[in-house]
């Protein structure tokens, strides 16, 4: 395991921990205002570590991220409380957002002991039932019209962790059987689970490892999102429609950068899909000229909605002692500041070459759809070349087959 | 004998561990260069024994036990800490970017003339014996342990620096005579973008108004009068003529630049001035870069009209050759001919031409001999190039891609990279030819680096045929065996899409023999034309190995092939005019700004290994004058640094013979699509290395 102690100082880095707070307002339904720092847990929260690596995304943005500590027993259940759905920032010195999101899970190990808590992007605490309704004053029943249950809430669980809201899918039931399966899944899925598995027989070292799953916030776009607006409007247009229906107050509109794309998609949007799946697709539709775009949650859950620039932002130099990533002007980047979502060159391999650009027809470039940066220092980089076919595909319903 | 040496320092601090208060306990114990891994090696079981694929050295690691004392425990702590502040700023100079100061070890024992020099890359003290003294009373206080150094590798000279070379640039003219720059390790190597054999024959001056003409001054008694007038200088209408006569030399072509070197500069009066003419049928004013006219740090260099001659020491006229530039007699010599027409209002002084003929600039590549790299690894080496073909973009002679390409001479004096598509200018061994398919024909045009190309103009819709190619000879064939980048230059007529014209290149063994590389099909792109010159695109042919097929050079083969079919979707045309061959399996780099610019003559760019040592190879690109008060720099500012694709770090091999081919690219458009590959382009070269050893120098 690489030795982080000296990472983090020298690159100016800083990993704070806070404590979301949530405003909940009783009402039908509850509503919930999220401020993510809430109370600062640990502003040198880095100084635990002993692994920390994140991920991004040309979609998403932070996407995912991993860390370890140890720490004492004695400190295990003042940990356990707080850390789930735990806001993390990973800060440079100049300020710079290098991750942000919440914990998702924790694997807790002690001794022989593995506990399991999470994942909190699991848990539901406002559901519904959709199910088909059985007329049962006919003989035979009749009827199966698709029907909804009301809400049921857990202002408990939403009081802690914010709104989660989710269907589930019943067949064919009478309302009060709908009402039953609402309330006994709603007592299930409103707090994360938790789960064990104890090894009689295995020593332990005395500290107790901690790892720590954590998600960008792109997790909270999983609120179903409904319109029934008629008609078309543009893509942007519709993307602010779903950042604005955010329950939990983290997402919106206004904090958000969104290109102007006039293509037009309906607005009605009525399958009760996760905002995040109604967001992906419209990032896949790109514009009219079938260009390709990014959407990604940054700091501070600022979404930017942009057209894939054409510009090369690193180079990587393979044959080079020091392993550099360099932007185009030939300044030296740190791994952990490249971002996804833009074109990385290579250069030392095929030397000669004519330089095409950023295309499918030179094999030096990359467009990077996904990254991982694990502490201190690799970068494992994902990606290809940026295909416009997907997204005109997508815009007229079909597949790319052989 | 030489004092023995053993000394950490950044150029600045220096801390001696051959001098108190540091005494070395014990023999030094270095380990050589390693292969990083044991080497890459192929093996199989079916065959006895294995074989190396590749191989990269590791650093080198070096133990030195010591011992530091003081007579008293505060100074022995401040002689420690200085020892780790050196240290530690050696190691930073790798992990951080704001310490950009090497720190390297200097090595020479007592009986050994050089001094090493080795960069510090890590280091160790893993323990420390005794380091709590608690007698109060005097007594030495000690401090004893080994210092582990891990070391790139020994070099000639401290990091980030090198010695002058000597490089040249010659060759044999139209009469038998060497021309060129002679070994130097000034900054008078002139390296062009095109081989030809077309030199100057014919230099003459011409007294107005009646004359006579003088001497040939090709070949005369140096120092001599460039104008005419002797010491007294030109007067009014005195015109210069230098030319290359077609009639009596079959290698004869048009030519694109004059190499002075000036002993006697001229001044120039109020209204002085020189014009620079070429003709079409009349003399006209020539567009030319004249870098002979920048005396006193103030550069003046946009012809035709100039004030040239003005600056002492080695200077270029250089132009892009007219499409219209046709043969005239002067002093009843046939030929193509430039001239320099003098107008005198106030008075001009002499300019005496000393030390070489004047010449023109054929050759693309720059020589390194054997006694100019030592060691026992390949030197790192460092190119200063100065681009001397545009001002800033009338020329189209501006620079945003150089590749360059090594190759000892002892793998074939007879190489070479620009294998001309012409009738003429063909070296021992070389042959162009049409291949009877009738779409092609021999054509002349001024611009093209010989003055004769190859034009295909199928005149309509053209099925696949091989329509021409260039022959090495079987002798021939041990001097091209390697590892090559091909290009094709080209220019493609108006009109059609880039499909609209495809390519196929080949290389085979015999006429009707057998075919090796392929490049698959090429589109034939229009190049867009700049500044109304010809367009000179560039076809990337791909990487293929000589001679086709044979693992081993072997004289007597058969005549290897480079072979182009074309085809047409209609009638379409384009000129051909050279295959490039760029070595690619010595050293082989390709550089490029990284965004557009007209890198022309106010710019210097330095290539190389040597001055920043963390890094593989750079290309810093350096302003050398503020083009709009023509105000020299010096030191030259940095502008910016370009981008670097190369596989290993620029070097020169060890005690050989060695040419480093150059081929240079201008990209006219924002995208960098369109390749232009001008002839006329020119740089100036100097260069540096630091020779790099194994254990020790000795007395290299």
């Amino acid at each position: 395991m690489a030795d982080l102690s000296t990472f983090w100082d020298s690159q100016g880095l800083s990993v704070t921990l806070y404590r979301p707070s949530v405003a909940l307002t009783p009402g039908s339904p509850n509503t919930v205002i999220i401020n993510p720092r809430g109370q600062l847990l640990d502003d040198q929260f880095q100084q635990r570590l002993t692994l920390w690596e994140h991920e991004a995304a040309a979609v998403g943005g932070f996407t995912h991220a991993r860390a370890q500590l140890e720490i004492q027993p004695t400190e295990m259940d003042w940990w356990l409380q707080r850390l789930l759905g735990a806001h993390v920032e990973v800060t440079s010195g100049a300020g710079e957002r290098v991750w942000e999101g919440f914990v998702d899970r924790l694997d807790v190990v002690v001794g022989g002991a593995s506990i399991t808590y999470g994942p909190l992007s699991a848990i539901m605490n406002r559901m519904r039932v959709i199910y088909q309704r059985i007329d049962t004053s006919t003989q035979p029943p009749t009827g199966y019209e698709q029907v909804m249950t009301d809400l049921a809430e857990d202002s408990a669980s939403q009081a802690q962790f914010g709104i989660w809201k989710g269907y589930t899918t019943g067949g064919k039931l009478t309302t009060a059987l709908a009402q039953n399966l609402r309330d006994t899944a709603l007592a299930e899925l409103a707090w994360p689970k938790f789960s064990q598995k104890i090894t009689v027989g295995e020593a332990g070292s005395g500290a107790v490892s901690v790892a720590l799953e954590m998600s960008g916030y792109y997790a909270y776009l999983l609120y179903p999102y409904e319109s029934t607006t008629t008609g078309t409007q543009n893509v942007d247009t519709k993307i602010a429609a779903v950042l604005d229906a955010d329950i939990n107050g983290l997402f919106a509109s206004t904090n958000a950068m969104l290109a102007t794309n006039t293509l037009a998609v309906p607005a009605y949007d009525h399958e009760r899909r996760a905002a995040w799946t109604v967001l992906k697709e419209l990032v896949g539709y790109g514009d009219a000229s079938a260009n390709a775009y990014t959407l990604q949650v940054r700091a501070d859950r600022q979404v930017i909605y942009e057209q894939v620039s054409d510009a090369v932002a690193y180079e990587f130099r393979i044959a080079a002692e020091a392993q550099e990533v360099l932007t185009s002007d030939q300044t030296r980047v740190e791994l952990w500041q490249v971002r996804p979502g833009r074109w990385m060159r290579t250069s030392g391999m095929f030397v000669g070459r004519h330089d095409l650009g950023p295309s499918r027809q030179d094999v030096r470039y990359v467009y990077i759809e996904g990254l991982t940066f694990s502490a201190p220092d690799r970068l494992v980089v994902s990606g290809g070349d940026v295909d416009t076919l997907p997204a005109m595909l997508s815009r007229l319903g079909l597949i790319n087959a052989r | 004998m030489a004092t023995p040496l053993l000394t950490l320092t950044d150029g600045t601090v220096r801390v001696d561990l051959l001098r108190p208060p540091f005494h070395v306990r014990d023999v030094f114990r270095q380990a050589r260069p390693l292969w990083k891994g044991g080497g890459a090696w192929r093996d199989s079981p079916l065959a006895d024994g294995r074989s190396l694929a590749s191989r990269r050295l590791t650093n080198i690691t070096f133990e030195i036990p010591f011992v530091l004392n003081r007579g008293c425990d505060d100074s022995l702590w401040a002689e420690w800490a200085a020892l780790l502040a050196l240290l530690e700023k050696g190691v930073s100079y790798w992990t951080t970017w704001q310490q950009d100061e090497p720190v390297w070890l200097e090595r020479r024992s007592g009986r050994e003339t050089g001094i090493a020099y080795a960069i510090i890359k890590g280091f160790a003290i893993p323990d420390v014996d005794d380091p709590v003294h608690l007698s109060q009373t005097f007594r030495q206080r000690n401090i004893s342990s080994s210092l582990y150094l891990e070391l790139g590798i020994w070099q000639s000279e401290p990091p980030g620096e090198g010695h002058a070379i000597e490089i040249s640039s010659r060759y044999t003219d139209l009469d038998s005579n060497t021309q060129g720059r002679a070994a130097t390790t000034l900054p008078e190597v002139y390296v062009g973008n095109k081989h030809v054999m077309a030199s100057l024959t014919d230099i003459y001056n011409w007294t107005s108004p009646g004359g006579p003409f003088s001497a040939n001054l090709l070949g005369a008694a140096l120092p001599f009068d460039i104008f005419p007038g002797g010491a007294a200088g030109p007067g009014n209408g005195d015109i210069m003529y230098f030319g290359i006569d077609t009639v009596t030399y079959a290698d004869a072509g048009p030519f694109d630049s004059l190499v002075f070197d000036i002993l006697t500069a001229a001044t120039y009066g109020a209204g002085d001035f020189v014009t620079w003419e070429y003709w079409n049928g009349a003399w006209v004013n020539l567009t030319s870069l004249d870098w002979t006219a920048h005396p006193n740090g103030i550069l003046d260099v946009s012809g035709p009209d100039t004030q040239p001659f003005v600056a002492t020491g080695t200077g270029t006229v250089v132009w892009s050759p007219p499409s219209d530039w046709a043969t005239v007699a002067v002093n009843g010599v046939t030929g193509y001919w430039v001239r320099a027409v003098v107008t005198e209002a106030a008075g001009i002084t002499r300019a005496q031409q000393q030390n070489r003929d004047i010449y023109t600039i054929v050759n693309p590549f720059f020589e390194v001999d054997e006694a100019q790299i030592d060691g026992d690894y390949p030197a790192l080496a460092q190119y200063m190039m100065r681009p001397r073909s545009d001002y800033l973009s009338s020329l189209e002679g501006y620079f945003n891609r150089i590749i360059l390409g090594g190759r000892k001479m002892s793998r074939g004096a007879a190489f070479d990279a620009y294998l001309n598509l012409s009738d003429v200018q063909q070296p021992t061994g070389h042959t162009a030819t049409l291949n009877g398919a009738g779409s092609c024909a021999w054509q002349s045009d001024p611009r093209a680096p010989t003055g004769r190309c190859i034009r295909y103009n199928p005149g309509g819709a053209s099925a696949w045929s091989g329509e021409f190619d260039h022959s090495l000879s079987n002798a021939l064939g041990p001097d091209y065996a390697g590892l090559f980048h091909g290009f094709l230059r080209y220019n493609r007529g108006a009109g059609g899409v880039s499909s609209d014209i495809q390519a196929r290149f080949y290389t085979a063994l015999g006429t009707g023999g057998y075919t090796f590389y392929d490049s698959g099909i090429i589109d034939v792109p229009s190049v867009a034309t700049f500044a109304g010159l010809l367009a000179f695109g560039l076809l990337d042919l791909g990487v293929f190995r000589l001679p086709p097929g044979a693992s081993v050079p072997q004289a007597g083969l058969t005549t290897t092939y480079l072979r182009i079919d074309l085809k047409s979707t209609g009638a379409y045309t384009a000129d051909f005019y050279d295959f490039i061959l760029m070595p690619a399996d010595e050293c082989f780099i390709d550089t490029r700004d990284p965004v557009t610019y007209f890198t022309g003559c106010q710019f210097g760019l330095t290539l190389g290994s040597l001055t920043v040592p963390r890094s593989t190879v750079e290309l810093d690109q350096t302003l050398a004058w503020d083009s709009s008060s023509g105000a020299f720099y010096s030191p030259e500012r940095w502008w910016r640094r370009w981008r670097v694709d190369a596989a290993v770090p620029l070097v020169l091999q060890t005690v050989a013979d060695q040419r480093i081919w150059v081929l240079s690219h201008n990209l006219n458009t924002a995208a960098f699509t369109d390749i232009h590959a001008p002839p006329h382009l020119a740089l100036e070269v100097n260069a540096e290395a630091a020779d790099r050893y194994d254990v020790a120098r000795g007395s290299r």
